[in-house]
């Protein structure tokens, strides 16, 4: 693990700081797909009346590791 | 009838437009000729008491860039109810209005919101206005008021309506040419929330339709809906059921002034239904646009008796101030609405109140949702949430619904490793991002492999490797992530 010294505000002045190890850009690809992921969400809902299935569809939606899709049915009440 | 609603250009057949149906576009052959867009799913609440909401202006260029006619459906500021439109909520819509070149806008005639303590609280759902002439005054003038900010003609788009009729109050048809010829406005006539009103035992889709000035049709709305709990839902589901495709054959030669047919469809729906269905359906619709025929006179509409005493009936804030309370599940007040309180519509608002509330956690705070699930399954996330939703009330927009539940997370510590981080991130991401500025999150391990395994749905990993790391954000973005 290559160690650096870095500005970071979060730094005390003891404190010795390492730098993450391996393609740190690819780690910001990946970290900045998720924040995309949330930010793509944060205004009203949809227009309806209905049940909203956002919920359900977290809750039963399944993808295996190889990131296959396992299968969703969702589950409604009654 | 207003002449600028005789002077509308004809927008043909499109959606409702959602990130997740850009594939519809792309391919498209010139079949879809407008999109209409809902304004608030790209607005943001800022925090700040001067301009409370302020606009994705990125995703508005985009939309303006799009080759199809544009119409903006409003769905945060219904009209229904005593709480009329804000200055600041028509100030931006009135921007996406102009940015887009939109030729009108719609809202609905529903209420989602009610004065408690002297200031609005969101029921977490449109729900639905009593139907007598003062409601239907209120109503009128808050219509005024939107056409008035917006600047361009307005629609009012009839409600849905899980409640049972109430003696003495307007039908269904009734109420909305009552409320459209007071505000001089147009209809946005949503044949499935007529539709699913008639399933469920209120006024039938014939009778409503024959009260109604139908020359103020501008726009039709259709869309899927579903069963539950023996009511049927405006789900916005799927594919339009083939016997209100035949309703809408029946009725859409009775419009002459009819600007556009709009699919309504929600993004959760098209993993089931399909890209190629979706294509289907929009060439359905252009059977029905060929079966328009303007220059003709709408039927004479025969709206019946009206009551404008009212006598015995509520008052619209009354009903407002009772039906808001029961759906959020707070007690009634001292004087409540008697026919609401047994009225079986009304839980089923509540239920789906609350999976609306849950819908919004679970889309904006996802990867803290998926976590939960992943490690305590539905019970453990309804555990938190149940305790959320008894001591908050509901927010309308999703950043807020996820920031007051991701904070309750990280106050309720469950003994479920890196949640607390997990929902630290997303609240510093989400409040970087409405704010601007830099955030700087810990983690007791890699964050990389947990927090990448939860936003593509997978299982996340038993252990992290070890470290204290920092993940630096600006504006919404990772900047940074630092080991120590």
């Amino acid at each position: 693990m290559k160690r650096t010294r870095t500005s970071s505000p979060l730094r005390s002045p003891h404190a010795v700081t390492v730098a993450i190890p391996v393609d740190v850009g690819n780690d910001l690809d990946k970290m900045n797909k998720v924040t995309r992921e949330i930010l793509g969400r944060l205004g009203c809902a949809g227009c309806h009346s209905g049940f909203d299935l956002r919920f359900v569809l977290e809750r039963d939606f399944r993808v295996n590791p190889a990131l296959e899709i396992e299968g969703f049915i969702p589950r409604l009440g009654g | 009838m207003a002449p600028a609603l005789h002077a509308l250009p004809d927008l043909g057949v499109g959606l409702v437009l959602w990130p997740a149906l850009m594939p519809v576009l792309a391919e498209d052959d010139g079949a879809i000729g407008v999109v209409e867009i809902e304004p608030e799913f790209f607005w943001f609440e800022s925090g700040d008491a001067q301009a409370p909401m302020r606009i994705d202006s990125g995703m508005v260029r985009q939309l303006a860039e799009l080759p199809h006619h544009k119409l903006v459906h409003g769905v945060a500021a219904p009209v229904g109810g005593g709480i009329g439109p804000t200055p600041h909520g028509l100030q931006l819509m009135r921007e996406v209005v102009q940015r887009l070149q939109a030729p009108w806008a719609s809202e609905h005639l529903s209420f989602n919101a009610v004065p408690v303590d002297g200031g609005p609280v969101d029921s977490g759902f449109l729900l639905p206005p009593l139907q007598t002439v003062e409601s239907a005054r209120q109503a009128a003038a808050n219509i005024r008021a939107m056409a008035r900010g917006l600047q361009v003609p307005f629609a009012v788009e009839n409600n849905v309506n899980y409640l049972r009729p109430v003696a003495g109050e307007l039908s269904d048809g009734a109420f909305l040419a009552e409320v459209t010829t007071l505000a001089d406005c147009g209809i946005l006539l949503d044949l499935h929330n007529l539709w699913t009103n008639e399933k469920n035992g209120r006024q039938p889709v014939r009778e409503a339709l024959a009260a109604l000035p139908l020359e103020r049709v501008c726009e039709l709305h259709l869309a899927g809906g579903c069963a539950h709990r023996g009511y049927w839902l405006d789900a916005h589901c799927g594919l339009v059921d083939a016997a209100l495709m035949e309703l809408a054959a029946e009725v859409v030669p009775a419009l002459p002034n009819l600007r556009a047919i709009v699919f309504e469809m929600l993004p959760t729906a098209l993993p089931q239904v399909g890209i190629a269905d979706v294509r289907r359906q929009i060439d359905r619709l252009h059977a029905l646009w060929a079966l328009r025929r303007p220059g003709t006179r709408a039927p004479p509409s025969t709206p019946g008796r009206h009551r404008d005493d009212a006598h015995g009936l509520p008052s619209p804030a009354a009903w407002e101030r009772t039906l808001g309370a029961l759906v959020r599940g707070d007690a009634a007040d001292a004087d409540p609405v008697a026919a609401l309180l047994d009225d079986p519509g009304v839980a089923l608002l509540r239920e789906l109140a609350g999976h609306a509330r849950a819908g919004q956690i679970a889309s904006a705070a996802r990867l803290t949702t998926r976590m939960l699930l992943a490690h305590g399954g539905e019970a453990a996330f309804q555990a938190l949430f149940a305790d959320y939703a008894a001591r908050q009330p509901p927010r309308q927009f999703a950043s807020s619904e996820a920031l007051g539940f991701l904070d309750h997370v990280q106050r309720a510590a469950p003994a479920i490793p890196h949640l607390a981080q997990v929902a630290a991130f997303e609240c510093a991401v989400i409040g970087s991002a409405l704010h601007g500025n830099a955030r700087s999150v810990a983690f007791e391990g890699d964050p990389v492999p947990l927090l990448t395994a939860l936003a593509e749905r997978r299982t996340p990993p038993a252990t992290l490797a070890p470290g204290r790391f920092a993940v630096e954000l600006q504006g919404g973005a990772v900047v940074a992530i630092r080991a120590y």
